[in-house]
């Protein structure tokens, strides 16, 4: 019989975990060389001039603290935040019920609302022109019942463009997961309650919302992540100068890379880093204390 | 076991293919001299596997005896191998042959062959040629546009070649392509039929057709040529040529040039089995039979390559050495290009130039620097590509990120750029080292220049050329439009007197706001800091007062039904033209109570001006003492090659390169703008208009000298740069659309304007 070798417990994880590195090890090297070196190179810059000759200490910090146009980008952008992801969560949540309760055309209504993610941004932006413009397909169909035109783009309902655009482009994804969520209950749970004599309601109160939790928090982390990427469509609709409505950080950025204000750009990139990553941690803390609990 | 194995030797391959290609690349990057860094080699210092040799050019002086007396030029070979160039001595019809002699000294001659005949004629002469037969003739437009060919064997008496059909042609079918085959034949291009027919030299009849490519050229001998029984020419969709065998009409062999949307240069044989093709891209030579095309003179570093020279003839020498005959604005020069083997094939020592869009000023500097440098190569890159593809922003975004990294171009052209941003974050060097000794011995423009010395006295971009914004036209109408208020008030007073003549077409809303925004831009913007929602309704409303009083339209008028051929003209000859012209509106104001806007950009462009002034009444005023820069240009402080980048910004402000006047602007030399006031034009220009269904013919005679010096001396007192910001504006003529539609009241349109501004401004 040959000879087997025998591992202890602690060599065989360290064992794992290596292999789990060097596997990882192209990856990371890749997303190191793009990501985090650069990001690194930012928080430098966030402390010197414009060009990288002196340091300058937080004085770019305090100028972006002040600065009327950081101050007007954050609000819209926290604003469309408040208003797009809770939206979101809620509209492909109830989507995502409804398509599970029906058996075979479940998978239409799936495919449907994944559409909108697979069309290019560029056929988006020429879509909302044809619908949004002053003379587009909206303003006639207003027309009809003797509407003045409204130039959809530009003024206060610029802003409720770009969140129908959000929740369009993004809802198919969503219920995905959403469904994904909800396939992994185990339907034993819901037996089970039904023996005891729960209803329909106290069923999805008591079991399906808290065994969702996790998914709440991936999916509001995906579709934080894809909110941001909004600003394709709000660019290509309305340049670098839109309606203030609209006026978000992703904008004031381009624009002071065009002005070479690097130095402003990077601070701002650093304290919204900083922002967001508080602001996960804290939701991520939380999610893992309500699952413990 | 073996699972491991493969695993690992997997890994290895994978990690050994990423990082394959970055070491070769660092080797590359160490051995190739690039911009910003110094990479001064003397010869000695070169390596020895730098190739050597290339062809250097050299002006060759012209014979005394034409300076600034000759009205037409040629240079050929004649049979007995001599270099000589025929001049016509000041519209005399005295015409002198200056025979080349090595030492590069001319003989004068007679040339009766030429003064007997065509001397005593009224017309033009459009061509001097050597024929294959050994013999020298010449081409003769009369006054009635029928050509003549006049031949000569031993250059004293010339005869007329008798050809029924050219001297019977008329209007529709004139002829553009003459040579004169060994045989004594004589080949012929006709413009618009599209064929080369070749006649017989005894009698003139016809013997063979041969099909023409379509070049829209009246003047194709330059892509014509004749070797014993061989035409060249160009093939039917211009893009190359053919070669046809004159006695069995059949093509023998085609050339397609490499890169060419359509041929424009001299083509020739070059011995039996080679052609060679001469265009600003330079010199080449190609196989018969092939498709490779060697370059023997490179463009770009030389004479042929500078914008705006027109090439008029090559002469081979006959040591592998080339003559070239060209004009520069007017000037008469000749090349000669002969190959020196010591000198590096390619340049050692480079400097960049980068700007968003070509200038041909800028252009031509480098072209001329690099012949005064032959061990400089300039190259001069923009960020023109095809239309659609990118922003400016796009454009500026990615020269930003060369910038942070420490590179970029040597030299900047700094139009279209954040110039205001690049000096505060230090990019650009200061060029008061060079500019305030030109400024202090009076070669430069104070006026213009002092425009840009911040507090200190320090420069650090300053334009290469300017152009002069004028209103022309009644008094009163000129002073209305130099102000909103005054204009409201004029034009709302004078409903029924339209103040500019539209000259048959409508103004749109926009065209309007776009002159009147850069006449009051100062009174609009101010300083800048912030935008005055007061001034900018007051802006649109003066605008729409005007508009009204000229019956402007929101919308552009439709073009009408045209050919696609008449598109394509039009697009052509219209398009890029009016697309960058900021300052120019209104027909000739012939009229009482009317005025016209336009840029001067060169002595050219004063002849109606003036003619509005002398024959009509009219005034001439500049505007609020605009002038309008362009060639903006300044060093990038991390160049490696700044003192060399800054001997180029001297050269290209010097006198000997601010001398030229192509239409691109005025000097910012002083010596140069003192040297444009005695500039002589002779020919007259005239244009004709619609007025009220009525069509107005207006001719106008050169500028005199007084003219020229009246006008220089209101550029002179210009001292306030029209420099626009390109966001401002965008913002302001996008957002004013709804307000002129009438979707949108002035304040409405004033507050989106203001809003989108003041971001701007805040960030």
């Amino acid at each position: 019989m040959p000879y087997a070798r025998k591992q202890t417990p602690i060599r065989r994880n360290k064992n794992t975990a290596v292999k789990a590195y060097l596997f990882l090890a192209p990856s990371l090297l890749g997303v190191a060389a793009f990501v985090l070196i650069p990001f690194l190179d930012v928080i430098r810059r966030s402390f010197y001039e414009a060009m990288g000759g002196r340091f300058v200490g937080l004085k770019n910090y305090q100028t972006v603290l002040t600065n009327e146009a950081f101050h007007q980008a954050a609000f819209n952008t926290g604003r469309f935040l408040l208003t797009c992801i809770p939206l979101l969560l809620l509209l492909s949540f109830l989507v995502a019920l409804c398509i599970q309760g029906l058996c075979g055309s479940g998978e239409w209504f799936k495919t449907i609302f994944l559409t909108p993610m697979a069309i290019p941004v560029a056929s988006i932006v020429l879509l909302w022109q044809l619908m949004f413009d002053e003379k587009g397909y909206l303003n006639q169909i207003t027309a009809v019942f003797h509407m003045s035109p409204v130039d959809w783009m530009n003024g206060a309902t610029a802003f409720y463009v770009l969140v129908f655009s959000y929740l369009w482009k993004n809802i198919g994804y969503d219920i995905i997961l959403w469904l994904a969520g909800l396939n992994g209950i185990s339907p034993a749970l819901y037996e089970a309650a039904r023996v005891d004599g729960a209803g329909r309601w106290q069923c999805f109160r008591y079991i399906t919302l808290p065994e969702l939790r996790p998914t709440v928090f991936l999916i509001g982390v995906l579709s934080f992540v894809n909110s941001f990427k909004v600003f394709r469509e709000a660019y290509l609709i309305a340049g670098d100068y839109p309606d203030s409505s609209i006026y978000m950080l992703q904008h004031l950025f381009n624009n002071w890379f065009v002005s070479l204000d690097i130095q402003k750009m990077s601070a701002a990139a650093v304290l919204t880093a900083l922002v967001i990553t508080t602001f996960l941690l804290v939701v991520q803390h939380r999610n893992e204390r309500n699952a413990e609990d | 076991m073996k699972k491991k194995w493969i695993s690992i030797i997997m890994a290895i391959a994978l990690i050994a293919g990423m990082t394959s290609g970055c070491g070769k690349k660092a080797e590359d990057n160490n051995n190739q001299p690039s911009a910003g860094e110094n990479n001064t080699q003397t010869q000695s210092g070169q390596d020895e596997n730098v190739p050597m040799g290339r062809y250097v050019e050299q002006q060759l002086a012209l014979p005394k005896q034409m300076e600034g007396e000759s009205t037409w030029t040629t240079f050929l070979e004649d049979a007995q191998g001599r270099k000589v160039l025929y001049a016509e001595l000041g519209g005399t019809g005295t015409y002198k042959g200056y025979v080349l002699s090595d030492d590069g000294t001319w003989a004068e001659e007679d040339a009766p062959w030429l003064t007997n005949t065509i001397g005593k004629m009224k017309g033009y002469l459009r061509r001097v040629e050597k024929g294959d037969d050994g013999s020298l003739f010449a081409v003769f437009f009369d006054d009635n546009y029928t050509a003549h060919i006049f031949k000569t064997i031993d250059g004293e008496n010339a005869e007329e070649i008798n050809i029924p059909e050219l001297a019977s042609g008329g209007m529709e079918r004139i002829s553009c392509g003459w040579k004169i085959m060994e045989s004594g034949d004589i080949l012929i291009a006709y413009m618009q039929q599209q064929e080369l027919v070749l006649y017989s030299g005894a009698d003139g009849s016809e013997l063979k057709k041969f099909k023409l490519g379509k070049s829209g050229l009246d003047d194709v001998n330059d892509l014509l040529d004749v070797e014993g029984n061989r035409i060249l020419t160009l093939n039917e969709d211009a893009k190359g040529f053919v070669v046809y065998d004159a006695d069995t009409g059949q093509q023998v062999d085609s050339i397609l040039l490499e890169e060419q949307d359509y041929v424009d240069g001299i083509m020739r044989f070059s011995g039996t089995q080679e052609y060679l093709y001469l265009d600003p891209v330079g010199l080449r030579h190609m196989q018969a039979g092939g498709t490779i095309q060697e370059t023997v003179i490179d463009g770009s570093l030389c004479s042929v390559g500078i914008p705006g020279i027109a090439i008029t003839n090559i002469v081979v020498g006959d040591n592998d050495d080339y003559y070239v005959l060209y004009k520069d604005d007017q000037s008469v020069q000749l090349a000669h290009y002969v190959y020196d083997a010591n000198v590096a094939t390619v340049p050692s020592v480079k400097l960049s130039i980068y700007g968003l869009e070509a200038n041909d000023v800028i252009a031509r500097a480098v072209g001329k620097y690099q012949i005064n440098n032959p061990d400089v190569q300039v190259s001069y890159t923009t960020a023109e590509t095809d239309e659609g593809a990118s922003t400016t922003s796009d454009y500026i975004r990615a020269l930003n990120t060369e910038l942070l990294s420490g590179k970029g171009a040597d030299i900047l052209v700094l139009d279209g750029l954040p110039v205001d941003s690049y000096i505060e974050k230090g990019v650009l060097a200061d060029l008061s080292d060079i500019l305030k000794p030109m400024l202090e011995s009076g070669e430069l423009l104070e006026n213009i220049i002092n425009c840009y010395a911040d507090q200190d006295g320090r420069m650090y971009g300053i334009p290469a050329r300017f152009s002069v914004p004028i209103l022309v036209g009644d008094e009163d109408v000129m002073k209305a439009m130099s102000g909103l208020d005054t204009l409201k008030q004029y034009a709302e007073g004078h409903p029924d007197t339209p103040f500019m003549l539209t000259g048959g077409k409508t103004f749109t809303y926009e065209e309007l706001a776009k002159l009147l925004l850069s006449i009051n831009y100062q009174e609009i913007v101010g300083d800048g800091s912030k935008l005055d929602q007061e001034s900018v309704v007051k802006f649109l409303d003066t605008v729409q007062s005007a508009g009204n009083a000229l019956g402007a339209t929101v919308e552009p008028e439709p073009i009408p039904p045209l050919t696609e051929e008449e598109m394509k003209e039009w697009i052509a000859s219209a398009s890029p033209y009016w697309a960058k012209m900021n300052f120019h509106m209104g027909d000739y104001p012939v009229l009482d109570h009317s005025a016209a806007a336009d840029e001067m950009k060169g002595i050219d462009d004063l002849y109606i001006p003036t003619t509005m002034v002398s024959d009509y009444g009219k005034s001439i005023s500049t505007v609020n003492g605009l002038f309008i820069p362009s060639g903006m240009i300044g060093v990038n402080s991390a160049s490696g090659q700044s003192d060399l980048a800054k001997d180029f910004v001297k050269f290209l402000l010097s006198e000997e390169e601010q001398n030229t006047d192509l239409g691109n602007g005025f000097p910012v030399n002083a010596k140069s703008l003192d040297s444009w006031c005695t500039k002589v034009l002779e020919y007259s220009t005239g244009a004709s208009m619609q007025i009220n269904g009525e069509t107005i013919y207006v001719s106008a005679d050169a500028p005199t000298k007084e003219e020229i010096t009246s006008f220089i001396d209101m550029a002179r007192e210009l001292r306030v740069p029209l420099n626009m910001d390109r966001v401002f504006k965008e913002m302001i003529l996008d957002e004013s659309k709804a307000f002129f539609a009438g979707s949108a009241s002035a304040e409405k349109a004033a507050d989106a304007i203001c809003k989108k501004a003041n971001t701007y401004q805040a960030e």
